[in-house]
């Protein structure tokens, strides 16, 4: 309900900015959007760029999760690996998204390649520092204990080091859900066939500015329903994590 | 006391300082005169860059200044928005080519390949070849297919091998001839479609917001631009060398572009841009939605 209240209040400025600026080219009124996202939702071709997309931010988050955990467990454990590695995801992080374009439309021309790609590594780093955090920050007294007492291998990562990453993990996750679509969206305007950042790219070449509001309405929605599945995951979780 | 009013509106003109917004490019050349006060005349012309869309968009809405440059098909499309701008003249005619690093026998040669092209769907040149295309009897996405992306990709594409073909305009057909060679000039085919002899009307000078009290002003700052232009082309290397301070391209690129480049002012051009514009909207919908009406012109 709080969450209504201050969607009404943001609209409310909206208009209000709106009205002072007076161009629909500078800012539309939430009106004019609102009636340009409504035609653009009953469009057929939309629903092409979202599930184009959608197809490229899943894919995207499943292999940071993966390739982030992979790395991030491998650092966490071997100190060694840890300052090899580092300065790779240190510099993936802080590499503008525009730098990496010429080499990943070269290898991968455009299409859906290039944007994953991307995102994979500009989200990656995110993931594999809070994974190695958590293992490094797993509790050493539990680690001595499971040593003395001959619990096997496979038991101490299951159980110890897992259970010590899964939070990491999952404040990662909710970081990197935050900037997802930013991410997929901004690389698909710059090196997409298609998708909702082509549509957007598009839409301003035509200086048709409402529609490019309106395109950003749907990307809002994406990653706010994302970030929310995430949190009730989160929640299912921790849970879980407790009754057992 | 007709004589008497004029010069007092002169006067007028003359206390303040006139604006012109020229896009950040090689466009920069035809006024380059001006920058360097080669040409002058009874008004104060200082000239002012925009960088992007968004840029001119926020100056143009705002009235920041009173004459801007602007390429013609998004001044129609900001005048069908509402926006209160009118087309003063026509400056640039020549800039598009076809460019391949492979064998090319005409547009039927196209079939099975992908051609990039820049920025995105709808550009002049992406809605002229898709036409042509379909002259041939060739499908546009089906026969040929169509790739976007920003121009400086598509030339560090096209010189590593990785692309046959690119339309773009110049200075980008220059940086591509080291590897490939132009097979098709797009302003000879516009002129075949359209029984034109100029070629395409790409960008032109435009006055924003009412003109009612500023006829002479715009008179004047016509004949200063016009100036510009034909100084620009008869002092080539003055004009380049200070192009060159502003821009980040290679001198002798530059050089070689304008040989492909036609800047040349013509104030009379209504039924070119006019047919222009009908063609465009005719043949892609969503890159030209709405045909301006009289108002855009100014004569």
């Amino acid at each position: 309900m709080k969450f209504a209240y201050g969607l009404v209040l943001f609209l409310i400025i909206w208009y209000f900015l709106a009205l002072v600026i007076n161009s629909s080219l500078i800012l539309p009124t939430p009106l004019e959007v609102g009636r340009i996202f409504i035609t653009l939702i009953f469009s057929k071709s939309i629903w092409n760029s979202i599930y184009s997309t959608l197809l490229k931010g899943f894919i995207a988050l499943f292999f940071t999760l993966l390739l982030g955990f992979i790395f991030g467990f491998v650092m966490g454990i071997c100190e060694k690996c840890f300052e090899l590695l580092r300065p790779i995801f240190t510099i993936s992080q802080s590499v503008p998204i525009i730098s990496w374009l010429v080499l990943v439309i070269f290898i991968w021309g455009i299409g859906i390649t290039g944007p994953i790609i991307i995102t994979v590594l500009s989200l990656i780093p995110n993931v594999t520092f809070s994974v190695a955090h958590g293992v490094r920050n797993t509790d050493k007294k539990l680690l001595e204990m499971a040593q003395i007492y001959n619990v096997s291998k496979k038991k101490i990562i299951k159980d110890i080091y897992f259970g010590s990453v899964i939070p990491f993990l999952l404040s990662a996750l909710e970081v990197v859900s935050g900037n997802l679509w930013k991410v997929i969206i901004v690389s698909e305007y710059l090196a997409g066939k298609e998708g909702i950042g082509v549509q957007i790219s598009w839409a301003r070449q035509y200086v048709n500015i409402p529609k490019v509001y309106a395109l950003t309405i749907i990307a809002v929605i994406l990653g706010i329903s994302t970030e929310r599945a995430i949190k009730f995951l989160t929640k299912k979780v921790i849970l879980y994590d407790i009754k057992d | 006391m007709k004589k008497l009013i004029v010069f007092l509106l002169l006067l007028a003109v003359l206390q303040f300082p006139l604006t012109l917004l020229n896009p950040f490019g090689p466009t920069i050349f035809p006024v380059a005169p001006i920058l360097n006060k080669n040409v002058t005349g009874n008004v104060d012309l200082t000239v002012e860059f925009w960088k992007n869309l968004d840029d001119v968009i926020a100056k143009v809405a705002t009235k920041y200044a009173k004459f801007v440059v602007l390429p013609i098909t998004t001044a129609a499309n900001l005048y069908t928005k509402g926006i209160d701008i009118k087309l003063v003249g026509v400056h640039e005619w020549k800039v598009f080519y076809l460019v391949s690093n492979t064998d090319f026998k005409g547009l039927k040669s196209l079939k099975g390949k992908t051609v990039y092209s820049a920025h995105g769907r709808g550009q002049t040149v992406d809605v002229l070849l898709r036409y042509l295309l379909t002259k041939e009897g060739l499908i546009p996405d089906k026969d040929v297919k169509f790739a976007y992306a920003p121009p400086q990709e598509i030339v560090a594409l096209f010189n590593s091998g990785k692309i046959s073909f690119a339309a773009l305009p110049e200075p980008f057909v220059t940086m591509c001839l080291s590897k490939g060679k132009i097979v098709l000039d797009f302003q000879e085919e516009w002129n075949k479609i359209s029984n034109s002899k100029l070629g395409i009307p790409i960008a032109g000078l435009f006055v924003i917001g009412d003109i009612s009290k500023y006829k002479n002003t715009i008179l004047e700052v016509e004949k200063i631009f016009k100036e510009s232009v034909s100084y620009a082309n008869t002092h080539v290397d003055e004009s380049l060398e200070i192009t060159s301070k502003y821009l980040p391209i290679p001198k002798p690129i530059l050089k070689k572009s304008l040989e492909r480049t036609q800047f040349k002012y013509v104030s009379d051009c209504k039924d070119e841009v006019s047919k222009f514009l009908e063609t465009m909207h005719n043949l892609y919908k969503e890159g030209i939605p709405k045909i301006p009406d009289e108002g855009f012109y100014l004569k």
